[in-house]
């Protein structure tokens, strides 16, 4: 575990050294029909009630990483991405006493270029590529639902409080534009769509509803989430031996 | 770039970031919908808590509903003295445990006044009333209450608790006491229920673990409040005899000669009614979903109220445990005392002649000598089949019970629910949901 430890510690310090670190602010659309029947089957039980529990939508969330250009004169560049997102039911009346979401947490390496670097170089890029880009990812992330009634962390079984991490594989495709500098930051504005196979809130259902309810799914397949991205990308005064301007770059 | 123009672009940005998502979040739907909703009309067999409640729900999603009730009382067996007069009923409190379930929800939502529940009992052993402090110096009554824990947790083979308690070496001087605490309150008693079974309810069990004390007045209240457009449904005084699906219409026929047509159909009556075949269907149920609905155990019982001049027990003191045949007794300050006797202890009643009232009471006044003479008032119902309970070999019979047949019959209750809260109110709540869900599914 210690070696671990250094190994990703040594790797961060490179990455730091010889990249552009990036803070980006996200904001998502969950979209998981099956989610949302937990929460439309919650809404179901509660007939003598006006109020409303939305399904979870939409989610805020912040990441942080490094750019890392792999090759200029086609504009390939690598990202390396932590995300955290938050999600929770939205509320329509107060007297509601249910609160539940999850919380969403993830690994991404991304690869961006412009469509047009497949078939020739570019001229002219700055120094994160061509203005306009395409980007491909991959990633693994974590969710921990969460659901409260009465302001009481809800037991699901054996009256043990609901935990319930799981992961899972995900795939995203976006697009982006650097938008403009102030300083040494450049700011990007990008959306993306991720994939997720499968979605495992494990026992959710269960957590939202008081009880084990047969009819719905203890996953979700084929999820996707649609982002909207602004993300700063510090651009370094002091070029490295990786980082030094190339043949290409703009002036 | 300005301080001021930065500012205003990162304010539109974020916005516009925001947007997008926000807007589709609020585009999505928080009701109920399918692709084809259900649009056909519902006959409910039974005002208990599981009809009404499915009731409800389906009225408020636009389907016409009919609710068959057998007796002049909606309620079912959440009245435990329906035929009572209306002041020693209402005298009854019922327990509600479940700071979690949708029971408890409505509770909340119609402000029903509830207490939280605290045990203060006398247990009577070696032919003495001792209070908890002083049964817990006996060697013997720490030994049982360690084995009722372990039950929770038991893994063994498929035996019933009154086994598992003699394997353990319990004295048998605690065996009411013992009964008391782990079969009586699921209607039964501990030489019928699987020990198995318990510790799976106990594992499987999300509801809470609160109990809270509401009164009949307030619980029968609320779910008049709550049920409102259920309750204008139900049909009284209509048992219904026969059931027959064979058509794309489905006939019901009452015991009155009477005829009712729709196209689906809840089933919510007591497991022991389904037992004794007092509907005939037409196709008959399966063999298979006979013998499963065979497996799952229901008993008779008395439930007894009576009230005395004046309290003979410690004020504050909620129940007296361990007495011969009546195992339990609740009691409060105003004098009432409330007997639920289930199990071999009913069949014991049953078998002895004379008034079950009046065994009981004479088991009351074997506590507390006098006592017979100071009843004012008293009130028996006797139950065919209290609620259900996982006998040994009871397996997955739940769930077949619940399986809906040929997309036409849904079965709701107690006893169809198949996650540990089959016994309680809001379990027969829970399993309306699940049958509901299913009908709104299916298309008409």
């Amino acid at each position: 575990m210690k070696r671990l430890h250094i190994t990703v510690v040594l790797a961060m310090s490179l990455a730091q050294a010889i990249a552009q670190p990036i803070a980006q602010v996200e904001a998502g659309y969950w979209h998981f029909p099956s989610i949302d029947d937990i929460f439309r089957t919650y809404q179901l039980a509660h007939p003598w009630s006006n109020a409303e529990v939305a399904p979870i939508g939409m989610g805020i969330g912040l990441a942080a990483g490094w750019n890392q250009r792999l090759f200029a004169p086609r504009s390939l560049h690598a990202i390396g991405l932590v995300h955290y997102s938050h999600q929770t039911t939205s509320w329509k009346n107060n007297s509601v006493p249910l609160k539940a979401g999850f919380h969403h947490a993830g690994l991404e390496v991304l690869i961006r270029s412009h469509p047009r670097c497949v078939i020739q170089d570019v001229q002219n890029t700055g120094p994160l590529g061509t203005r306009w880009y395409v980007q491909l990812g991959a990633g693994y992330g974590w969710n921990l639902p969460f659901a409260r009634k009465y302001g009481e962390r809800v037991a699901v079984a054996n009256d043990e409080r609901y935990f319930s991490l799981s992961g899972q594989f995900n795939a995203s495709a976006g697009t982006g534009f650097h938008a403009f500098t102030i300083g040494s930051i450049i700011i990007t504005l990008e959306t993306t769509v991720t994939w997720f196979p499968r979605f495992a809130l494990d026992d959710f259902a269960t957590a939202v509803l008081g009880h084990n309810e047969p009819s719905l799914p203890e996953e979700t397949r084929n999820c996707l989430l649609l982002q909207g991205h602004i993300r700063l990308t510090h651009q370094k005064k002091t070029k490295n031996w990786w980082d030094a301007p190339r043949s290409g770059d703009k002036s | 770039m300005n301080r001021r123009n930065f500012l205003r672009q990162s304010v539109w940005l974020a916005a516009g970031t925001c947007v997008i998502p926000a807007w589709l979040t609020a585009c999505k739907k928080s009701e109920w919908q399918t692709d084809n909703p259900f649009s056909g009309e519902v006959i409910i067999v039974g005002a208990g808590l599981a009809g009404l409640y499915a009731a409800e729900m389906l009225i408020k999603q636009g389907v016409s509903v009919k609710v068959l009730e057998a007796t002049d009382n909606w309620g079912g067996r959440m009245r435990s003295l329906p035929l009572a007069s209306e002041a020693a009923r209402m005298a009854q409190n019922r327990v509600v445990q479940g700071q979690f379930s949708v029971l408890y929800d409505l509770l909340q939502q119609t402000q029903t006044p509830l207490t939280p529940y605290t045990e203060n009992n006398l247990f009577y052993f070696n032919g003495a009333l001792n209070t908890e402090a002083e049964a817990n110096q006996n060697t013997f009554f720490q030994e049982m209450l360690q084995a009722v824990e372990s039950l929770n947790t038991f893994n063994g083979a498929d035996i019933t608790v009154q086994e598992y308690f003699d394997a353990l070496g319990i004295s048998s001087n605690l065996a009411a006491v013992s009964n008391v605490l782990t079969a009586q309150p699921l209607g039964t008693s501990y030489d019928r229920v699987s020990a198995l079974g318990i510790a799976k309810q106990h594992e499987q069990w999300s509801a809470g673990m609160n109990k809270y004390v509401v009164s009949n007045s307030n619980l029968e209240q609320a779910l008049e409040q709550a049920f409102a457009g259920a309750l204008n449904s139900v049909q009284y005084a209509t048992p219904v005899a026969g059931i027959d699906y064979t058509g794309n219409r489905i006939i019901l026929t009452d015991q009155l000669g009477g005829s009712h047509a729709c196209d689906r159909v809840l089933i919510t009556i007591p497991l022991h009614a389904l037992q004794a075949g007092s509907i005939a269907f037409a196709p008959a149920l399966n063999v298979t979903k006979l013998e499963y609905i065979n497996r799952i155990g229901i008993d008779m019982s008395y439930c007894a109220l009576f009230k005395l001049s004046a309290p003979m027990w410690p004020l504050g003191t909620r129940r007296i445990i361990g007495s011969d045949i009546v195992q339990s007794f609740e009691v409060n300050d105003e004098g009432w005392v409330y007997a639920e006797v289930s199990g071999a202890q009913a069949a014991q009643v049953a078998s002895i002649f004379g008034d079950p009232l009046t065994i009981i009471q004479n088991q009351f006044n074997q506590l507390f000598p006098g006592a017979i003479d100071q009843i004012t008032e008293s009130e028996l119902h006797q139950w065919a089949g209290n609620r259900s309970y996982d006998p040994p070999g009871v397996a997955n019979a739940r769930s077949v019970l619940a399986q809906s047949i040929s997309s036409k019959l849904y079965f709701a209750g107690e006893a169809t629910h198949t996650g540990g809260h089959h016994g309680t109110m809001h379990g027969a709540m829970e399993s309306a949901l699940r049958a509901v869900t299913e009908i709104l599914r299916t298309t008409a």
